[in-house]
């Protein structure tokens, strides 16, 4: 659905995007992750035809930005970080003016707006100013005018910023909806923990290039190994530590600050629950067992890139 | 082609802007001030006797001007700068609605409650019209010009916010240029030269090409073609910011058509020799100013080739965005040729034929600078990634105005009158009225002036173009190097350490 291939982006003496591929299948919820000036927004302003790249190419769902800019604008939707607005429109003005603008018919125009509004949260806004909105709403606001064309690939820039926990559950789960029709979405955030509850892929850009980018499964496996186990013993810990001494599947072993005993397990969770028989059966008393799953944050660490600012 | 529904019943730019600026609070307060306002002229006008010599009809005209002309310009420029500034318009330009219907949605939306203040006023102004020498159909025909002048005005505030900053002075020195020329020297004062015509009960006509057309019609002529040169232009700078003002073909187009206007104008001026020189001049300026609204930079050129390639071309056609300008400029050159030797022979030589050798030159000289100046810029742009504008501003300065500022500092010291005016006339400024013969009885200067104006231009001009290809070369060939189409250079024994 998207297929950036060698994207390089100069301005003056400065490459912001540095022959860059990625390619993301549809329904797939991406989320495009690194420090400030790593080239994220660049590179979506490029693939919207706002910035004209040096070279490369960049597909939509198949359409050439470059030769078919028309088509190419009818299958994508952005919302930038801080989205401008006209404050002194009414909601549902706000959204008709944008349905409009994607050559939306104007008689199905109203029943598509009151849909919009009430996928967002904001039926009863209807009639507010734009102006009157709190930032949480403007986004809120904003994300319904991007879905509003129903485009089948969808670039969100810091989408969550400013909304409350109930809007960044809604936002969650309008994301796995798109995903679940099929539709590409591009997330660039810098809140790692919310990214990793609701992303299918990852792609990790520094300075302008792509340092990793997969499916994340794939990529956890490649960068970060096997899971972790976080086991909390109540009694035995000497036979404990023997019994994964003599475990091939078995990590170092580093002891926690609240007593739990993590390391790293290559066997699957058939595996790791065989493991647990064993403990129990040798007499270890385990007060908790569980499998950890990194998230995007250790494996953006992991990776090497700088620290978030 | 675009519904001419959605140009405008289903404009939602149009329904964006009637919604926001109709609202019904702030529309009524205003239509209840400008109705008084036109209720008390009119009264005025009966009370005092206004009607009849029309200073009541002039004074309800003044209001649509101002409401229509200052206040709707300021909305358009409020507002289009606003969505510029937040990025709003980076909105509509990603949006499939085409940017000519959000450029028409700008133009007429905008100023939508100013249009209907204006048009509150229209019962006031006709019930005055109606006893006044102009009477209800001249005041009514006073109005298409007058409202397209409004629009024109507000069309070129709309391109000069979109150019503003990052469209670069080039874009917004034509602008300002066309305004003077037109809207202040023709529009504007065509209208009010008009409309007094018709106070004193004349309906005046203008002769074009010598065939004489009421001047309602040539003034709207006029009017619809500098509506087009605005509109053209925002609605480019609507579809990206980042691409020039207008190609090169719309700038050779509007070179031909300003030569064409002005040579109708001036048809009948038999034996006016200064008009033709004040020709030259203005195509010569008209000419610079569009080169700087095509010319691509470095960065421009490269993406250029890169689309060319792409589709099997080795560069980008000339007509392009990202073409050198070299062949555009070689048009231009034309177009200055065949419009100021046209209206030397029809308006300048007939009473004095012995100066025809001189005008040659001067326009011979004239077609110079726009090729060096064309292709100078194009080579100062083409070889520094950065800078290179400023660099050729700094070029232009001193080839332009040094020369001025020596003439006339040598002027005030009393020297010679055969090295003042020679010096005067190494900048084409004085060079082209000198060469022309301006000071012709002055012997003993004029040939040397002549040689003085055209030496320099002809040689910056064969120099730049030179210039331009051999940086053409370069940057190709580094482009070439860097894709690794062809292998870098070694570098020199001095850089080579392990020799």
């Amino acid at each position: 659905m998207i297929r950036l291939h060698d994207l390089r982006v100069e301005f003056d003496n400065i490459t912001a995007v540095h022959d860059l591929s990625l390619e993301i299948g549809p329904g797939e919820v991406c989320g495009l992750i690194g420090p400030n000036g790593a080239g994220k927004t660049t590179t979506m302003r490029a693939m919207l035809g706002l910035i004209e790249p040096t070279r490369g190419t960049i597909e939509i769902a198949g359409v050439d930005i470059r030769e078919h800019p028309e088509r190419a604008s009818r299958l994508v939707g952005f919302m930038p970080d801080f989205p401008p607005m006209y404050d002194d429109l009414k909601c549902w003005e706000f959204l008709d003016l944008f349905a409009g603008s994607y050559m939306i018919p104007r008689p199905e125009r109203p029943a598509l707006v009151g849909r919009y509004l009430e996928l967002v949260g904001l039926t009863e806004k209807r009639e507010s100013m734009v102006a009157e909105l709190s930032r949480g709403m403007r986004q809120r606001l904003m994300l319904a005018k991007t879905l509003i064309p129903q485009p089948k690939v969808i670039l969100l820039d810091e989408p969550a910023s400013g909304m409350d926990p109930t809007g960044r559950i809604d936002l969650r789960n309008i994301l796995r909806g798109l995903a679940a029709e099929g539709r590409t979405v591009l997330v660039s955030s810098h809140i790692l923990t919310e990214m990793s509850e609701f992303c299918t892929f990852v792609a990790i850009m520094e300075r302008g290039r792509m340092v990793v980018s997969g499916r994340i499964d794939e990529v956890k496996a490649q960068i970060m190994g096997a899971d972790s186990l976080a086991i909390e013993v109540l009694d035995g810990e000497e036979r404990f530590l023997n019994l994964l001494a003599e475990d091939p599947l078995a990590g170092p072993i580093e002891r926690g600050v609240d007593g739990v005993f993590l390391f790293r397990y290559a066997g699957d969770t058939r595996v790791a629950s065989d493991l647990l028989a064993q403990l129990i059966t040798s007499g270890v008393r385990i007060a908790s067992f569980s499998r950890r799953k990194e998230g995007l944050e250790e494996l953006f660490l992991k990776v090497g890139a700088k620290e978030l600012s | 082609m675009t519904d001419p529904r959605w140009l405008f019943t289903d404009n939602p730019m149009l329904w964006r802007f009637f919604r926001s600026r109709l609202r019904r609070r702030q529309l009524i307060s205003g239509l209840l001030l400008v109705a008084m306002l036109g209720l008390a002229a009119a009264w005025a006008g009966r009370e005092f006797n206004w009607i009849a010599n029309g200073r009541s009809l002039n004074l309800l005209m003044g209001v649509q001007g101002i409401l229509l002309f200052f206040i709707g310009s300021a909305q358009i420029g409020q507002q289009a700068n606003k969505a510029r500034t937040t990025g709003m318009l980076d909105f509509h330009r990603i949006a499939p609605l085409p940017p000519l219907n959000v450029a028409l949605g700008f133009l007429l939306g905008a100023p939508i409650r100013e249009y209907f203040l204006a048009a509150v006023v229209l019962p006031f102004a006709i019930f005055c019209a109606y006893g006044s020498p102009v009477g209800i159909s001249g005041y009514l025909l006073i109005l298409i010009p007058f409202i397209l002048a409004a629009w024109v005005a507000h069309a070129m505030t709309l391109l000069n916010i979109l150019v503003g900053k990052t469209g670069g002075s080039g874009a917004r020195s034509i602008i300002v240029a066309v305004f003077l020329f037109y809207a202040v020297g023709g529009g504007v004062g065509g209208i009010i030269g008009y409309g007094s015509s018709m106070f004193g009960g004349h309906f005046p006509e203008l002769k074009f090409f010598g065939v004489p057309f009421p001047a309602v019609l040539v003034l709207i002529g006029h009017e619809l073609v500098l509506l087009s040169f605005f509109m053209i232009g925002a609605v480019r700078k609507i579809t990206s910011d980042r691409t020039h003002t207008y190609s090169k073909p719309q700038a050779l187009g509007y070179l031909s058509l300003l030569g064409f206007l002005l040579l109708g104008g001036c048809w009948t001026w038999v034996g006016q020799e200064y008009l033709a020189l004040v020709l030259i001049y203005v195509m010569v300026i008209f000419a610079l100013l569009l080169l700087l609204t095509i010319t691509p930079d470095q960065a421009g050129y490269l993406k250029g080739l890169e689309f060319a390639q792409r589709h099997g071309k080795r560069r980008p056609r000339w007509w392009s965005d990202s073409g050198l300008n070299r062949m555009t400029v070689g048009l231009f050159g034309m177009i200055v040729l065949v419009i100021s030797t046209t209206a030397w022979n029809v308006i300048g030589s007939q009473n004095v034929a012995s100066a025809t050798s001189a005008y040659s030159l001067t326009i011979v000289i004239g077609v110079f600078v726009v090729a060096y100046f064309g292709l100078g810029l194009q080579w100062f742009l083409l070889t520094s990634a950065k800078g290179g504008g400023t660099m050729f501003a700094l070029f232009i300065t001193i080839v332009w105005f040094v020369p001025v500022v020596a003439g006339s500092m040598m002027a005030a010291a009393d020297v010679k009158r055969t090295i003042m005016l020679p010096t005067l006339a190494l900048s084409p400024w004085a060079g082209l009225s000198l060469a022309a013969g301006i000071n012709r009885y002055d012997l003993d200067s004029f040939e040397s002036c002549r040689a003085a104006a055209l030496l320099p231009a002809m040689l910056f001009a064969f120099v730049f173009n030179n210039l331009v290809s051999n940086a053409r070369r370069k940057v190709e060939h580094k482009r070439e190097e860097m894709l690794g189409i062809i292998e870098a250079k070694p570098k020199g024994p001095d850089f080579d350490l392990a020799g």
